[in-house]
């Protein structure tokens, strides 16, 4: 027992040496972002010169001109759209498919796992000439419609195998009870997995929101430079020129971009914070 | 559960979204018939941007169609290149001539400005110097030369005089001299973006020293740097500056933005940049910047220093859309309306640079910027003008010659390491 508490008042002491490269490395996190915010209200001249002086004067004149010179409103919205639909869309497709393969127990169910699996090998960047035939041939070439089919194309194989794991933590016998109460499969699935499973879902849906929301190279050729159209990514880096780019002005803009993608993760933080604890302590 | 429902509302306003209000504008069909998309590097909100939308006002009002423009920055060609691919590209293209637009007529993906110079009554219009720098060696020109650029050596002469330097140095020898005094007094000498496109040209406008025009547009079109003698001699005296301490500090990693606010906050004494600069260096530096050439070698091709000009700055390219029968109108009166005297004075004045516009004339030709003032007036007497290596080098290997470039900033590189790096581009 006195050697029981021992040893957890020593686990318990501050290590000097763990404590400082967890100050470390928060340093390494703050710096960059300290970086960010204080360069949005500079000039050129000074982000150049005094890169981390604070600015001299906390004006706003930099986030207005990002706003306006790109049209960043716009590409919020279509930002919003495509990432919203690109996930509701996701989520629907990944629950009964990491579902079915969950509670499968003959072979094609392993089959259609590893059919899955393999879908993370493939390199982004393979699939870009063949994605971009596709949309030309499906006559979405330069559309946003095509990006809400694309994205969850693309994030269906880790998906499904993580919502996989999850469902199969769900106790078998809680099923087979519902099923003798006479629910249908998709009861099942709504009413018993999905509520057990919802902080893998936050994790998902999370890990899939910054994907979407920070896509650029597909956003960029599938739909295209049109204002209307494109997304606040690509509308970003419009912001940079050959000759005279404002640095200010184009982390001004990436400051504003950032601000939902924050939003979201402070809702849905908790959710994953569950899912990563989720088996880390015996009950 | 508040949060489901939240995520649930946001998804039917979303979708909601998706399926009516906010749902693509789609292409083809009558609204697109009247409008015509223009795909522009000019920003929107600076001085240039202005007379831009003074264009769409009055196009607007004369023809009762729209105009869209699609500001981009840096990725123009790619996502000009890309668009062309599934049919969506912008009717005109506004970007400048170099690198990779410099394939675009010999590709098909833009329709040759020669076609219709003649009948839209521009070919006396524009400079004849601007339409020989548009043409590509077939002979036909590429796209409508609009704006230009002079691109001479700046010359802090604060920090020059400090190092005991009374005037810019003409010759290499006496840059070097200039070097090794400024090194002396602490001040930084020559600041240039060894890391992008200006690293580049500067390497390029030096390694043409010991060649003339001809010879210099063979090299650098072709290859076989290692293979001429004169070239050679121009890539020994670059390492000879770059080694006696000429540039910077570890040039090799600066950009272009980069040196222009080292050098506008005085913390070099020379750089090379073109007028698009003019425009935001300090006022009080404007007063203290002499512009010159570039020295050159006492027994080179130039007798004086160099610099370079040219007006492949901005241009309008015809893309296959925009030559369609039922686009090639409005396109007309796009561009056209940029060489109206009025305009193309504005246009000059706004960018601090010259228009490939033979007459300005009751336009505004006021120049307020000092830099400005100098570019026109005195630098063209300083100054022999260098083979404009962008419509020279061939387009796509242009990007891997700036890497190329940028390496031979590095210390320590010798002039056969960075021939040959430069000859296996063009192998």
């Amino acid at each position: 027992m006195a050697h029981s508490v021992r040893q957890t008042k020593r686990s318990l002491r501050i290590n000097p040496i763990a404590h400082g490269l967890v100050w470390v490395y928060a340093a390494l996190l703050i710096i960059p972002l300290y970086f960010l915010v204080i360069s949005a209200f500079k000039p050129n001249s000074a982000i150049f010169t005094m890169p981390f002086a604070p600015p001299t004067t906390w004006n706003f004149d930099n986030f207005v001109q990002a706003w306006g010179q790109v049209q960043l409103g716009d590409g919020l919205i279509s930002s919003a759209l495509v990432t919203v639909i690109a996930e509701a869309l996701t989520v629907a497709l990944a629950i009964p498919a990491s579902y079915a393969i969950a509670r499968s127990r003959g072979r094609v169910g392993a089959v259609v796992e590893k059919f899955f699996a393999a879908g993370l090998l493939i390199p982004g960047l393979a699939a870009l000439v063949p994605t971009v035939l596709l949309s030309i041939a499906m006559g979405l070439f330069h559309t946003r419609e095509f990006l809400y089919l694309f994205y969850p194309a693309s994030v269906l194989p880790l998906s499904v195998i993580m919502l996989t794991q999850f469902m199969r933590t769900v106790p078998p016998e809680l099923e087979e009870s519902a099923m003798m109460d006479g629910a249908s499969r998709l009861r099942i699935v709504v009413s018993v997995y999905v509520p057990i499973i919802t902080p893998g879902i936050a994790t998902v849906a999370i890990l899939n929101f910054l994907s979407f929301w920070n896509e650029y190279l597909f956003a960029l050729i599938l739909a295209g430079p049109d204002p209307d159209i494109r997304t606040v990514q690509v509308a970003l880096p419009s912001l940079v020129s050959q000759t005279n780019t404002q640095y200010g002005v184009l982390l001004a803009g990436a400051l504003i971009t950032m601000i939902p993608v924050s939003i979201v993760y402070i809702i849905l933080n908790r959710r994953l914070e569950d899912a990563l604890l989720q088996g880390a302590v015996k009950s | 559960m508040k949060w489901r429902q939240a995520i649930a509302l946001t998804i039917a306003v979303a979708a909601t979204a998706a399926l009516t209000g906010c749902t693509v504008k789609g292409s083809g069909g009558a609204e697109e018939d009247n409008t015509l998309t223009v795909l522009t590097n000019v920003t929107p909100t600076d001085e240039t941007g202005k007379v831009q939308a003074q264009v769409v006002a009055d196009f607007e009002k004369a023809t009762g169609k729209k105009v869209k423009l699609i500001p981009s920055g840096e990725s123009i060609p790619d996502v000009y290149e890309t668009s062309v691919a599934g049919g969506k590209e912008a009717d005109v293209v506004m970007v400048n001539l170099a690198e990779k637009s410099n394939d675009w007529v010999k590709n098909g993906i833009a329709k040759p400005a020669s076609d219709y110079l003649d009948a839209w009554g521009l070919t006396d219009k524009i400079l004849p110097s601007a339409l020989d720098a548009w043409k590509d060696q077939d002979g036909k020109v590429q796209g409508f030369p609009y704006s230009g650029f002079v691109w001479p050596t700046w010359y802090n002469m604060d920090l020059l005089s400090q190092a005991g330097v009374k005037e810019p140095p003409t010759t290499t020898d006496d840059l070097l001299a200039a070097a090794a005094k400024l090194n002396a007094a602490g001040i930084p000498p020559f600041i240039i973006g060894g890391n992008d496109w200006s690293g580049q040209k500067l390497f390029l406008q030096i390694a043409q020293s010991y060649m003339k025009a001809d010879e210099a547009e063979k090299v650098f079109s072709k290859g076989g740097f290692c293979g001429n003698a004169n070239a050679m001699k121009g890539i020994e005296l670059f390492t000879e500056l770059r080694d006696g301490g000429v540039f910077v500090k570890d040039t090799q990693g600066y950009t272009a933005d980069q040196m222009n606010a080292s050098f506008y906050e005085g913390k070099a004494a020379m750089m090379s940049a073109g007028s698009w600069a003019f425009g935001n260096a300090p006022e009080a530096l404007q007063a203290n910047v002499k512009l010159a050439g570039f020295p050159v070698p006492s027994n080179g091709a130039y007798s004086k220093p160099t610099a370079y000009n040219g007006f492949t700055g901005l241009g309008f390219w015809i893309s296959p859309n925009g030559a369609k029968e039922g686009k090639i109108d409005l396109v007309k009166q796009w561009i056209t309306a940029f060489y109206t005297p009025e305009i193309a004075a504005a246009y000059a004045q706004a960018s601090n640079g010259p228009v490939a516009v033979t007459s300005t004339e009751g336009g505004n030709t006021e120049i307020a910027n000092k830099l400005t003032a100098q570019a026109v007036e005195s630098v063209p007497g300083l100054v022999d003008f260098a083979l404009m290596p962008d419509t020279v080098v061939p387009g796509n290997q242009a990007d891997a010659m700036i890497r190329q470039t940028s390496a031979a900033y590095a210390p320590g590189v010798d002039a056969n390491a960075i021939c040959q790096s430069l000859d296996a581009l063009y192998s």
